[in-house]
């Protein structure tokens, strides 16, 4: 998929649960210097394929390997990989200075690097406090921190931005940004598109446990589609006009259509037929429109 | 080593563990100190005139409170599984037998320092008391010693058993009633039965039976009419367990798959 070489990378992926297939042959690759987005419905096998690529479940199939290796091959992981995939496992009676310390000798350091963490997260002045009392978004970033340890090549997170505020979503992006442009990378997946839209470079899209999408984010939102919002009521007649060019169309749950085609030609195309199809907005496509598109049509391929 | 620490830490992080050593140092002094008093009654049945016989009121911790570091030494395991953390402790180290061995190890320490300081405490106590009383103590007899010091190896032991027994059930709800349930109410009730039936020389083959075998035989053997078994037996006997408590958790564990 890249032509630099992967970080993170998964080769046919699957794993069955009994007769289930939560997880069908994903393949992608995460390169360095990338943040990469992990996008799909609730269900999609978001968090299986997550636990594959992290050794913690066996693949039915295929082979995952991070920094060049299967997860449970690395030497002092917390070195090489930071990972953050249960945000809200904590022991509510242990600090949020001693959970990090739990885990700071395993990934080779000591109170500075813990002291440092926690300034970094914001949570020096509740260090000391019982992780119980902690808000959400607190935890978020004390889990954070703990994926931080060990300085990492890499950072692989389950949906970090759950639970934090504005602030600290801003935070998290630029952490996140930083993070990639010292060549580093990051895989994230998260459920707040626009979000996941600011600081993703690559998107990798599944849905009922299959790959829809692996590769760029621009590629994903390329200009030779857009979207079209109609007046009410007028929803009909723009189809019909866009279908009377001969473009590829889908609507989406919010009301907009979706057009395969660029966004000049589209504009034009309905200015010309204002009388029927009314005033309308012609936009380029979103991280969102694309999400439900794919798995919309995903959806519609099993119903038939 | 550097996985002990790490667990060591998680144990010296939170309340539990010496809220649990002081319930159990509290629990054993206090019967310790009853036992030792009530001797004094008329029309009580216990007869410290000798050192053999004055072992019972040393082997009080023993007798009643194992399930303490066999409780501490399931929350070890179980904790993790509860919070959620056990995600995080494998990712940090993927090697699931160093994981398994540093929370056996760590049992084993709990146990010995749980076993120390209680089996410190009740021999204070019921050396003290006796002395107080104007009673022979003991203390310096062979008998005694070798139940001190074989209390203290028993409640080691049962450190290890825990931790077998939490990575085989996982659930700290179910782990902790059910040993709770089995040494305290279902053991006894074997034991007794055992007797009952005629079967008090093996009853000692069965864990709790082991356990008091080798610490040189407890209240339990008194009150169920069981024969206590030798020392040394006892004392293979729980090694047993706990080495098959130990060798099923530590294979349960390595293939967990964590979901």
């Amino acid at each position: 998929m890249y032509e630099e070489e992967a970080v993170i990378s998964a080769r046919g992926l699957s794993k069955r649960y009994g007769s289930v297939e939560a997880v069908a042959d994903v393949t992608f690759d995460a390169a360095r210097g990338r943040v990469v987005g992990f996008l799909g419905p609730n269900g999609a096998g978001k968090t299986t394929t997550l636990r594959m690529l992290l050794g913690l479940v066996r693949p039915s199939s295929g082979q995952a390997r991070v920094l060049g290796s299967p997860y449970r091959e690395l030497h002092r992981p917390l070195r090489r990989v930071g990972v953050s995939v249960e945000a809200d496992a904590f022991v509510g009676g242990r600090t949020g200075r001693n959970h990090l310390r739990c885990y700071a000798g395993l990934a080779g350091c000591g109170r500075r690097r813990v002291d440092e963490l926690l300034e970094l997260v914001d949570l020096r002045g509740a260090a000391d406090r019982a992780v119980r009392g902690y808000s959400t978004g607190m935890k978020r970033r004390l889990s954070v921190a703990t994926a931080l340890l060990g300085d990492p090549d890499a950072l692989i997170l389950d949906e970090p931005a759950n639970g934090l505020d504005p602030d600290g979503i801003i935070w998290l992006r630029g952490l996140l940004r930083d993070f990639a442009e010292q060549g580093r990378t990051v895989l994230l997946s998260s459920h707040l598109l626009d979000e996941m839209q600011k600081i993703v470079d690559d998107v990798l899209l599944v849905n009922r446990g299959r790959v829809l999408h692996a590769g760029p984010l621009d590629r994903l939102l390329g200009a030779e589609a857009c979207l079209v919002r109609s007046a009410a009521g007028r929803q009909d007649a723009v189809r019909g006009v866009v279908e009377a060019h001969g473009h590829d169309r889908l609507p989406l749950a919010d009301g907009r259509l979706w057009v395969g085609a660029p966004p000049r030609e589209v504009r034009t195309a309905l200015e010309a037929q204002e009388d029927t199809a009314g005033p309308v907005h012609v936009e380029p496509c979103t991280l969102e429109s694309e999400f439900m598109r794919l798995t919309r049509n995903d959806r519609e391929e099993v119903a038939l | 080593m550097t996985q002990f620490a790490s667990e060591v830490r998680k144990v010296a992080t939170t309340w539990t563990w010496w809220v649990v050593l002081l319930g159990m140092v509290a629990y054993s002094a206090c019967y310790t100190a009853f036992m030792v008093i009530a001797s004094r009654l008329e029309r009580s049945p216990l007869d410290l005139g000798s050192a053999e016989s004055a072992v019972i009121v040393y082997n009080m911790p023993v007798a009643i409170a194992y399930v303490f570091p066999l409780a501490m030494g399931v929350v070890l395991v179980t904790q993790e599984y509860r919070s959620k953390l056990i995600s995080q402790t494998l990712l940090a180290n993927p090697s699931r037998w160093s994981v398994y061995g540093a929370k056996a190890v760590t049992g084993l320490a709990v146990g010995l320092l749980y076993g120390l300081v209680t089996v410190l405490a009740c021999t204070g106590a019921a050396g003290g008391l006796l002395a107080a009383m104007g009673e022979p103590a003991y203390l310096g007899s062979g008998p005694v010693l070798q139940a001190v010091l074989g209390s203290v190896a028993v409640l080691t032991l049962w450190g290890l058993i825990g931790v077998g027994v939490g990575a085989l059930i996982r659930n700290q709800l179910v782990a902790v009633v059910g040993v709770v349930v089995l040494t305290q109410f279902i053991e006894p009730v074997f034991r007794l039965a055992g007797t009952g039936l005629g079967g008090d020389d093996v009853t000692w083959l069965l864990p709790g039976g082991a356990g008091d075998a080798a610490a040189g035989g407890t209240a339990l053997n008194t009150m169920t009419g069981t024969a206590a078994g030798g020392q040394l037996p006892g004392f293979a006997m729980l090694g047993v367990y706990a080495a098959v408590f130990g060798a099923l958790g530590a294979w349960r564990f390595a293939r967990y798959e964590i979901s």
